[in-house]
């Protein structure tokens, strides 16, 4: 299945190529949000990163779908 | 230097220093702001009348530039929602004022019938001096008046021309650190209620001026320095310096909370353009006067604040945040960073606030005064407010009365006040905060988009709103920025010590708490005796019934929780 992982902010990546913000990823059937972090090589700093999966807060044991948009996002507040 | 409370009768061009009521001490900033309210300020009084009265109050931590915690609190009864208000700002006039020994100044008496007033602090007293031919001008070009006037080193409160016509939606705006008038206590009319007593502008000279006496210098000292090192330390303050406020655009869009054309969706299609991500590039790409990380007080070592700059390296604005990206941007259907940065430079000139002005917007495109997504349009209604003329003077009302003389019943205001850029239906913690603060819709009361909760389930909002609001009003009566908070949160000590250490009061490591608590109950009683009910703790009954996209969820948090919260027991 494909998935599509939006990185916010500071976990976007800078590449000779540009700036990569969105990014394809292709998993085996049964994966979690976990396998998709482990494919980036993210490191989950607990309460530093949230993930989102579809709009919804998810955690890493969260079974992903095809054509799910999971975004990871350094979490902030406003003010 | 003694701390003082300096009363000024602008009517009578009089002003006197006066001590401190004992149970006045042990507040600063928002949470003094509510007491004196409630002492002095008859809660059913005429908000733009002769007994209320105007306060500027320091937090409680202001004065020895501690980073992020020199911010100054302007409250009055308010003339927007008729409750209790409070909005605090960067910049340098509470650290100004803190050097000159003043605990809070208060405009009280009669209203001028004629005349224009400026009023100077210094440390020898104060003076008043004509502010007749500052009449008229934007905030920007009084503000250089007065420097070249007045001098470079001072710090400055002043209005622009809406608060001259005491619209409701107009803020008083102070210089910051490289003096630039954008640092504002924007919400709730505080600028009118300075507009009616015909004072333009509040100069406070520092000269000569001292840091307050520390109790225990090396103990504020190592409260300090822990707070200092968990700020840089936090991954949070390294998001704030790189994107600014402007990174919570793409944040809000993935919760499907951003507001989008008059807060009829939370999913903005041309999020891309606006985001935090492209401001970056686009500031970074075009150099010139633009910077993506910039301190709006001396001293902070967050630097969340920006310089926005066109092509030709000349600067559109500065700041440029993420809540009026959301209502002067998504909210109208404006999708271009250059034009979002013009409007916000014209709302600031006019010196209203960007939220409550990019809702009143949003409510006049539903009536079709302009199109979503048309920036001239959007350009045209501002001129109307600059010119005074009818409609102008009803958008600068703020979103609240745009809605009722338009015949527009999708409002989203809060006690008459408009919502920051958090849609309630999709982040229901915030919708909770928006219903049941003291001050109406304000997202700096709680927000909760941080928070690791499913946004959307209503059973679990309350609580989390009710623990961020309490410890929102304990920073604004610290005079702590929120940003800073991240770094107390994982250093509580520091509050103590620093507090301990300058005025030996020996609190312990709930003060904040203890701060926020009663402040907020201090509010409560001012709202419930100028008549407000638990009817007034609702979100807009819209909200509740009209889906929004792309979750297609209502606000639904109960009524039994709203009023729980708001309590405030």
């Amino acid at each position: 299945m494909v998935v599509t992982v939006r990185l916010h902010t500071t976990l976007r990546r800078e590449t000779p190529q540009g700036i990569v913000d969105r990014v394809e990823l292709e998993l085996g059937e049964g994966s979690t949000l976990r396998t998709a972090v482990d494919a980036l090589g993210i490191s989950l700093r607990e309460d530093a990163i949230l993930l989102v999966v579809n709009g919804r807060i998810a955690d890493v044991e969260t079974p992903l779908a095809e054509g799910d948009e999971v975004r990871l996002i350094p979490a902030m507040s406003g003010g | 230097m003694d701390e003082r409370l300096w009363r000024v009768d602008v009517a009578r061009r009089e002003a006197h220093r006066a001590p401190v009521p004992e149970s006045w001490h042990r507040l600063g900033g928002r949470g003094l702001i509510a007491r004196i309210l409630l002492d002095e300020v008859p809660a059913t009084c005429d908000p733009l009348g002769p007994h209320n009265k105007l306060i500027w109050a320091p937090g409680l931590i202001v004065g020895h530039m501690v980073s992020s915690c020199d911010r100054i609190s302007v409250g009055a009864k308010s003339p927007l929602t008729g409750g209790v208000k409070e909005s605090n700002a960067g910049g340098t006039t509470g650290l100004q004022m803190v050097s000159l020994g003043i605990k809070a100044l208060l405009l009280e008496g009669d209203l001028p019938a004629e005349g224009w007033s400026v009023l100077i602090v210094t440390r020898d007293g104060l003076r008043f001096e004509s502010g007749d031919d500052l009449i008229g001008l934007g905030a920007y070009a009084a503000a250089e008046r007065l420097r070249g006037r007045y001098g470079d080193k001072v710090a400055l409160s002043l209005i622009g021309p809406a608060g001259e016509m005491a619209l409701t939606a107009a803020g008083i705006l102070n210089l910051d650190k490289d003096r630039v008038p954008s640092r504002i206590n924007a919400r709730g009319g505080m600028g009118a209620v300075m507009g009616v007593r015909r004072l333009k502008a509040i100069v406070v000279d520092g000269a000569g001026g001292e840091k307050p006496p520390l109790t225990d210098a090396a103990l504020f000292k190592a409260g300090q320095k822990l707070y200092t090192q968990e700020v840089l330390a936090h991954p949070q303050s390294a998001i704030y310096r790189d994107y600014g406020t402007a990174g919570l655009a793409m944040m809000t869009y993935g919760f499907g909370a951003l507001p989008t054309r008059g807060f009829s969706s939370g999913n903005f299609e041309g999020i891309d353009r606006i985001s935090g991500e492209a401001l970056r590039d686009r500031i970074l790409a075009r150099g010139g006067e633009g910077d993506t990380s910039h301190a709006c007080m001396p001293g902070c070592v967050i630097r969340s604040s920006n310089c926005f700059a066109a092509v030709d390296g000349k600067m559109i604005v500065s700041p440029l945040e993420y809540e009026t990206i959301g209502l002067v941007g998504s909210n109208l259907g404006i999708d271009d960073l250059d034009e979002i940065g013009r409007l916000n430079w014209e709302i600031n000139d006019l010196g209203l606030d960007s939220i409550d002005t990019g809702a009143a917007l949003g409510v006049a495109a539903q009536a079709g005064l302009m199109a979503f997504g048309d920036p001239a349009g959007a350009h045209a209604l501002l001129d109307e407010i600059r010119r005074g003329t009818p409609l102008g003077r009803v958008l600068g009302c703020g979103a609240a009365v745009t809605g009722k003389v338009l015949g527009i019943r999708r409002v989203p205001v809060v006690k008459g006040q408009a919502m920051p850029a958090y849609d309630p239906r999709a982040i229901k913690g915030t919708g909770v905060t928006y219903a049941t603060s003291p001050q109406g819709a304000d997202h700096t009361c709680g927000l909760t988009i941080r928070a690791k909760v499913d946004h959307l389930d209503p059973k679990v909002q309350a609580d989390l709103s009710r623990t961020a609001q309490i410890n929102m009003a304990g920073y604004d009566t610290l005079g702590a920025c929120i940003f800073g908070g991240f770094g107390f949160a994982k250093a509580p000590g520091a509050i103590r010590d620093m507090i301990n250490g300058r005025y030996g009061w020996g609190v312990g490591e709930d003060f904040l708490q203890v701060l926020g608590f009663e402040t907020l109950k201090l509010e409560q009683a001012f709202n419930r005796a100028a008549g407000f009910t638990p009817s007034d703790d609702r979100i807009p009954e819209w909200m509740t019934q009209e889906p929004l996209p792309p979750h297609n969820s209502v606000f639904d948090v109960s009524e039994a929780d709203l009023d729980r919260v708001a309590g405030w027991s």
